[in-house]
């Protein structure tokens, strides 16, 4: 048992090694921090060039990258309010608010704390769930998935605390877009007015590019200045640790969303945009303070970052065990490994368990390495928030422009980013809540699917979507959910 | 019946128009396409025009501010706050023509000829700095752009209409 994981982790500190886990976490921070780049891309950019390494190398460099992309990605999103990549859309919300109160330092300490120990309790799971990992991968099914993005969605009325109707009509608008596209079950085009670029529906990241940074960038011409609203930052280490130990104080928070960051990161198909906006729902949901939700809330970072690391060591659950991908960057994994001649599944188990242990340790070290290069650069970073904004808006418009581009190489996605910047903007402007629209965007199709695929396999029956366990806990936990704001408000009253 | 001048108005009347227009065509596909969308828009539709109503009377605004839908009440502009209220949309008109400019550059000349000129334009004009720094500026991201994405990325810019 304990000869693998002595002997991987003799391979992972070798310096040959330790070159590669900081050349791949370089790579990750900065495909991370730049809007439409991510860690499939930089991964299967980077598979050619292990060609000749021995396989432990090579999957440090390719683990290495997952660990560095989540924290490059959170970097811009707390800074410019430019998700780096989908599963940092989440941190946008309440990063960039703090960040303009001139407190960028310590929402990169939340963020590189909660994303660094997200990761190792991923990792913790996966260890002890790789025996039971095929009864938790099939126990989510249709109805499961269904009711799991119901109980996302449920966040909506937590977060549109100021205008109930502008949040449902945020959210209805959302999903009316997730619908556009092929239908899933039938194959109809819908919403496609003849533009072939439709056919596929939006993609998520030039639209998140398109309501958040170019929203932005309208914001910062409209405000001028510079992107933080106060004059002068102290860029003191106190600020950052004060980030770091406010992970500790929020440890409830934290570990419930590393929980479901692993569980989401563990079902293929769901992806880590999922994982992040379930676990700030569930922050929203659980907090006493929901209104507080998209103006700085300190759990609001927590939350997404601890599940967008903790879904990296899931995903390596059912790429392991079986071969199947829980993820974007496992699927390049799972080539990286079948190019060095390694087919994961059970026989990988026993022929090559020092190779799974070196996956286990990189992705460990790389997520603790990463983390602490955002800490050691947080206040730097911070003062890019001094700058006026009038040198930041043709770099951060160039930027996301490319980006939205470089996703596909369509020009349709630079069109449909403009086309939902000018609609975030006036969601900003006329308070609308733009968490609903993008909430409801990335859960609708998912919904929509797991809502006819159950009823096909019920044969047209709604109780099959209480009958199944899982699913029913989840939907009490919608109605829960729901009910208790109300609740918590008659009692406050009385 | 007065004219509205409310922005708000304007965006809650155009989610209208586009979600009305969704239903319409979503009658059409069969019951298993139409079903979900049809589920989700008209509630919506409903719920835009209660929002337009409570812009526009303030009898029914003030029956809608009960903990359930948890509104507030509509500030107007008045005075000194009208003329900020026009130089802002001003300023939001003009960042937007800046931002479809840039777009609009882009497919004629592609994106590595709009780059170092929209940011030289950009910065020596709109940002009023002087024209060594605003070369500099547009030569470096120029220079980044074409290192991460065209080099190490190898993705292709060279659609245009001009060239």
């Amino acid at each position: 048992m304990f000869d693998p994981l002595l002997s991987s982790l003799h391979q992972v500190v070798q310096p040959n090694a330790i070159l590669m886990l900081l050349l791949g976490n370089v790579i990750g921070l900065i495909f991370g921090v730049l809007p439409g780049l991510g860690g499939s891309i930089a991964m299967a950019l980077l598979i050619p060039i292990t060609i000749g390494m021995n396989p432990h190398a090579a999957m440090v460099l390719l683990v290495s990258i997952m660990g560095g992309v989540p924290v490059g990605g959170s970097i811009s999103a707390i800074i410019l309010n430019v998700p780096g990549t989908p599963v940092n859309a989440a941190t946008c919300f309440d990063g960039f608010p703090m960040t303009r109160r001139g407190e960028g330092a310590k929402a990169i300490g939340i963020s590189a704390c909660a994303s660094g120990l997200g990761a190792i309790v991923g990792v913790v799971v996966l260890i002890f769930t790789i025996p039971l990992a095929r009864l938790l991968i099939f126990s989510f099914t249709p109805p499961e998935f269904f009711m799991l993005t119901i109980f996302g969605l449920t966040t909506i009325a937590a977060v549109s605390t100021s205008n109930m109707i502008k949040g449902l009509i945020a959210a209805g608008a959302g999903m009316m877009l997730a619908f556009f596209g092929f239908d899933p079950i039938t194959g109809t085009q819908r919403f496609t007015f003849g533009i072939s670029y439709l056919w596929d529906g939006f993609i998520l990241i030039p639209f998140l590019i398109g309501i958040f940074a170019i929203a932005e960038v309208i914001n910062f011409y409209v405000e001028g200045g510079s992107i933080a609203h106060v004059t002068k930052i102290k860029h003191k280490w106190r600020d950052v640790f004060e980030g770091v130990m406010a992970v500790f104080q929020h440890k409830v928070c934290f570990l419930r969303s590393s929980i479901i960051g692993t569980v989401i990161g563990a079902i293929p198909g769901v992806g880590g945009a999922v994982a992040n906006f379930l676990a700030y729902s569930a922050a929203v949901q659980s907090s006493p303070h929901p209104e507080r939700f998209g103006t700085g809330e300190i759990e609001g970072i927590i939350a997404p970052e601890a599940a967008n690391n903790s879904k990296d060591g899931g995903a390596l659950i059912p790429t392991i065990a079986f071969g199947i991908p829980g993820s974007a960057e496992t699927v390049v994994l799972l080539g990286g490994l079948l190019f060095h001649g390694l087919v994961p599944g059970p026989l990988m188990f026993k022929e090559n368990m020092d190779l799974i242990w070196t996956l286990i340790f990189t992705l460990v070290f790389s997520n603790i390495l990463a983390s602490g290069l955002a800490i050691l650069f947080a206040n730097t970073l911070t003062r890019l928030t001094l700058i006026k904004v009038h040198w930041i808006i043709p770099i951060v418009l160039i930027l996301t422009l490319v980006g939205a581009y470089g996703v596909r190489e369509n020009p349709g996605d630079i069109f449909v980013a403009v086309i939902f910047g000018i609609v975030g903007y006036a969601m900003i402007r006329f308070h609308y809540p733009r968490v609903s629209v993008v909430i409801a965007l990335v859960l609708g199709k998912m919904a929509e699917t797991s809502f006819h695929q159950t009823l096909m396999i019920s044969q047209g029956s709604y109780l099959y979507f209480l009958s199944r366990p899982i699913s029913f806990i989840l939907f009490i936990l919608t109605i829960f959910s729901l009910i208790f704001p109300f609740i918590k408000k008659r009692k406050k009253v009385r | 019946m007065r004219i509205p001048k409310s922005g708000s108005f304007y965006f809650a009347f155009f989610l209208l128009a586009l979600i009305s227009l969704l239903i319409v065509i979503a009658t059409q596909y069969n019951k298993n396409a139409a079903l979900v969308p049809l589920v989700v828009g008209i509630p919506t539709v409903l719920l835009v025009i209660i929002e337009m109503l409570r812009e526009q009377i303030p009898a029914f605004a003030k029956f809608l501010e009960t903990d359930v839908f948890q509104t507030k009440k509509a500030k107007t502009a008045t005075g000194k706050g009208h003329t900020d209220a026009k130089q802002k949309t001003i300023k939001e008109l003009k960042a937007i023509l800046i931002i479809i400019g840039f777009m609009l550059l882009v497919l004629m000349t592609g994106f590595l000829v709009a780059i170092p000129v929209f940011s030289f334009v950009y910065i020596f004009i709109f940002a009023r700095e002087s024209w060594y720094k605003a070369l500099m500026a547009a030569v470096s991201t120029w220079l980044f752009i074409y290192a991460i994405f065209c080099s190490l990325m190898n993705i292709k810019f060279p659609w245009s209409f001009l060239f």
